[in-house]
């Protein structure tokens, strides 16, 4: 903007300039037309005086010619004398008078030399005048110069005009009449200047009161523009209170109205935004307080703001974040600090075209690792821009997340996730082992493991007894043929372990390893410390091998059950040869053929096994909850024990699921719990049975014997007839099934029907046992050695 | 009218990725390639490409002296730091004129890996 004129001085200025220049131009067209009428009066004065002049002229020599005609008819000489020198005389313009005859002689010749008129001489006369005036017939003039003198004579005939006489001739001077038209002239100038001089002074006066009264005017009409200006002015700086009153009842006057309201409005905004922000800010600041992380903004110079959540106290170790710097919250180094610096200047210069993820990932501090309540803690840091709503960044805000939680989380799976994997890796690897291999590999390294015991306890002791001898100079040693000894036995291990995919116990042998060289002179470390070290870790190892024997047991069986592979052949051999023994009396012998006989028997839980799974997937489907127990599951039954069970087996576990254990809703408000079913299997009084029992509902046995007379299948007489047992037979027979829905398992009363018939047809009995609410069992049993042989 | 790049890393097998990368996914003409920091300078007089992307850390000479070198005599030259270098060797490199950075590895495999050097690029010549 440039320099500040008010429309005071403008509106005097432009104002005094106008007048100005028109009194200028007013000024010069009076002087102008003054001068002109002067000249044209002029002109007027002298041809007035010029007339009279020549009118006097002409009279004179007309009058005297008339006067003188007589006079000279009479020759009356000295009366024509008389007259001319008197007249010549009377009038002191009349530089001469002549009376001349026609033949050129004066008779008169008056001036003032000569008053009397008497002729000097009386030779005719010969000038240019007088030649002119004789050749007249009527009075004229003629202007000529006597003597420097401007002389305008008069001249006219006397006698008639056929018959004349003389000429009359008066010469008179022009002098007075010039001196007439100067004083004319200077009357006139002498007047156009006092024009003038009154003019100008009254312009001169009048533009000093024009002046004076357009200040007064200008300060009226700018005064309520300046309190305008103030008032704006005020406004301008954010004080929204001081009114503005109108000043005038003009344009200005209506601005000011106009201006006043509008300040108005602009107070109510203001003062209802200044609610809403407190509103805002109290909102924020609840949320602020409220949220579980640790977030602070920053401006980009890098001082902190006052906002900030209560959780960021806490997680960033301060009492008040507000009134901490960046480098003390987030740990700063200078060098960090300085890079910030460099942070903030790339932020501001580049948060256009950059995307902020970009951005923050470049932010010296990332993550904190600070003191904790329980050891260190993790604090994961993050940035977020903030823009005003034009996209301007106006500050970062820097959220801090206690991740501590979550570190030790992933760092807890990372390791449960890396035993996995081992295990994985050790199961595999024992699976793919011979047995005798594996068999050779344990008692291997745990010979050496407990040898590797045995003397670093040896050594430690020593150890002890060196210190407890201290200073006597006996010192105790441990050899390097010794270490190398024990350093060749854990090397042996890690080598076994490494191929047998045992990473666990190998990496723990690579560490004792390690152990084994801060033994070697010169010794650094205290070998008591290392022993001790070295001894725990032989600990860590044994305890690896066992789980190794765990996995290997976990595969092959219980320890007391098979674990050696021999050839099926060989096997088949003892058991025949050990059936044909089993008639004997003899009791020892008898029992080593009843071994012999049972070496290819199974367990019943891996006999049942396959209907375990089935109860599950089944209770799966039909979304209920079920246990599935197996009774005495490690006594063992021949493996052709169970192959004539399967058809019934599959349908009584399938029917026991769907239809004995009640659906999970059912069972929660009987207050039964999980459902649980058993299996089982006998061996006794020469039958073989799969028991298949259930806690669920039971079987209505009047409501099956209603359906059975119902469906044709018996008569009412005959029924009452029947027992419980027999009502429970009616289950077998087509048609009748408990179940009020169908199911994609079971339920077209046809389960029982076909494991019946399956059972019947193989010469088995099949037994029902129910008590209606607390459930049911199931009995299939076939005659011992109805399929042997 | 395609872009050209010239590629400078110390890997042989990155940059053959990164050129792979350049030609099939961000349709560039790849004019040169340099395994140190010297190369980048000369490969840059030499080719004056639209774009060169640069490692960190080189034989000779590292990429950070490079950029600098190459911003001091062409002031308008754009460069992509490509780095497994982290923090303040990073942030200095962006101070200092680079116009974008990609952190290695280079998970080329992984969409948004791959999104993100795409767009790093396109910001790159987005202030044009």
């Amino acid at each position: 903007m440039g320099s500040f004129v008010s429309i005071r001085s403008k509106l005097i200025s432009y104002t005094m300039l106008l007048i100005g220049g028109t009194f200028l131009i007013l000024l010069s067209v009076i002087v102008a037309s003054n001068i002109i009428s002067l000249r044209r009066n002029m002109e007027k004065a002298q041809n007035q005086i010029r007339d009279a002049l020549f009118a006097k002229g002409k009279l004179l020599a007309k009058n005297n010619s008339l006067a003188m005609d007589v006079m000279a008819q009479d020759n009356a000489f000295t009366s024509i004398q008389g007259l001319v020198a008197s007249t010549v005389a009377d009038d002191n313009d009349l530089v001469y008078g002549i009376y001349m005859d026609r033949d050129l002689n004066a008779w008169v010749f008056a001036d003032a030399e000569n008053p009397k008129g008497i002729p000097k001489s009386y030779e005719p006369l010969s000038d240019s005048i007088s030649l002119w005036a004789r050749a007249l017939f009527a009075p004229d003039y003629k202007e000529f110069t006597l003597d420097t003198i401007s002389v305008i004579e008069f001249a006219a005939p006397v006698g008639a005009p056929d018959e004349i006489l003389g000429f009359i001739r008066y010469g008179i001077s022009t002098a007075s009449m010039k001196t007439m038209i100067g004083e004319a002239r200077a009357n006139a100038r002498a007047s156009m200047l006092q024009a003038v001089i009154i003019i100008t002074a009254t312009g001169l006066f009048s533009l000093l009161i024009g002046y004076m009264v357009l200040q007064k005017l200008a300060s009226r009409i700018t005064l309520p523009i300046g309190a305008l200006v103030e008032s704006s002015r005020i406004i301008s700086e954010g004080n929204y209170d001081v009114a503005v009153h109108p000043q005038s009842n003009d344009e200005i006057g209506r601005f000011a109205e106009h201006f006043e309201s509008m300040r108005k409005t602009i107070k109510r905004y203001t003062d209802h935004l200044q609610i809403l922000i407190d509103e805002k800010m109290q909102q924020v600041k609840d949320i602020l307080n409220n949220i579980d992380q640790g977030l602070f903004t920053v401006n980009l110079d890098g001082t902190v703001n006052n906002e900030y959540s209560v959780r960021a106290n806490e997680i960033l170790n301060v009492d008040d974040v507000a009134s901490c710097s960046l480098r003390t919250l987030l740990q700063c180094s200078e060098k960090k600090e300085a890079a910030f610096q460099d942070w903030f200047k790339l932020v501001k210069r580049q948060y256009r075209r950059i995307r902020w993820a970009k951005l923050a990932k470049l932010a010296p501090v990332q993550e904190l690792e600070l003191p904790g309540v329980d050891g260190g803690k993790f604090v994961a840091v993050s940035y977020q821009s903030i823009c005003d709503k034009h996209g301007n960044l106006v500050k970062i805000m820097v959220l801090a997340l206690d991740e501590t939680e979550k570190r030790n989380r992933d760092r807890q799976m990372a390791e449960e996730r890396l035993q996995h994997e081992q295990d994985v890796k050790t199961i595999l690897s024992v699976a793919h082992t011979p047995a005798e291999e594996l068999s050779e590999f344990m008692i291997d390294t745990g010979t050496r493991l407990r040898e590797l015991q045995a003397e670093a306890n040896r050594h430690r002791i020593g150890v002890i007894r060196q210190r407890e001898r201290f200073p006597e100079p006996e010192k105790y040693t441990i050899g390097k043929e010794q270490i190398d000894r024990m350093y060749r036995d854990l090397h042996t291990i890690k080598g076994n372990c490494g191929s047998y995919d045992f990473e666990h116990l190998a990496s723990l042998a690579h560490e004792a390893e390690g152990k084994m060289e801060l033994l070697r002179e010169p010794v650094t470390d205290r070998r008591g410390e290392v022993l001790v070290a070295l001894m725990c870790l032989l600990d860590k190892m044994i305890g690896a091998l066992d789980d190794i024997h765990g996995k290997i047991r976990l595969i092959s069986g219980s320890e007391d059950e098979v674990t050696v592979r021999i050839p099926e052949v060989r096997v088949n051999r003892i058991i025949e040869l050990g059936t044909t023994l089993i008639t004997t009396e003899n009791a020892t012998v008898k029992t080593l053929a009843t071994e012999c006989v049972q070496l290819s028997w199974k367990p019943a839980k891996s006999l049942l096994r396959k209907y375990q799974k089935l109860a599950y997937k089944t209770a799966r489907r039909l979304g209920k909850n079920i246990r599935v127990k197996i009774v005495d599951e490690n006594s063992l039954f021949p493996p052709e024990f169970i192959a004539e069970h399967d058809e019934a087996l599959i349908h009584l576990v399938r029917n026991a699921v769907a239809h004995g254990i009640e659906s999970s809703e059912i069972r929660d408000d009987l207050g039964k719990g999980i459902g649980r079913i058993t299996l089982a299997l006998e061996q006794k009084e020469g039958l073989r049975s799969v028991i298949v029992s259930d806690d669920g509902h039971g079987f209505n046995v009047e409501k099956i014997t209603e359906k059975a007379v119902a469906g044709g299948v018996l008569s009412e007489m005959e029924a009452q007839k029947l027992s419980v047992e027999e009502k429970l037979q009616l289950l077998y027979r087509g048609g009748v099934s408990t179940s009020d829905e169908l199911t994609e398992v079971s339920g077209r009363g046809m389960g029982m029907q076909i494991a019946y018939r399956d059972i019947a047809a193989r010469g088995g009995i099949l037994k029902i046992t129910t008590n209606f609410g607390k459930g049911a069992s199931v009995s299939v049993s076939f005659p011992d050695g109805a399929s042997v042989g | 009218m395609k872009k050209t790049v010239v590629i400078v890393d110390d890997s042989k097998f990155l940059l053959k990725q990164i050129s792979e990368f350049f030609e099939q996914q961000l349709g560039f003409t790849v004019l040169a390639t340099g395994c140190d920091g010297n190369d980048a300078v000369d490969l840059y007089r030499q080719y004056k490409p639209d774009l060169i992307t640069l490692d960190i850390s080189m034989p000779n000479r590292s990429g950070e002296d490079a950029m600098r070198d190459i911003l001091s005599e062409f002031p308008q030259a754009k460069v992509l730091m490509i780095s497994a270098v982290r923090g303040n060797a990073m942030l200095q490199c962006m101070c200092d004129g680079a116009k974008g950075y990609i952190e290695k590895p280079l998970k080329l495999a992984d969409t948004e890996f791959v999104k993100d050097f795409k767009e790093t690029v396109e910001e790159i010549f987005a202030a044009d």
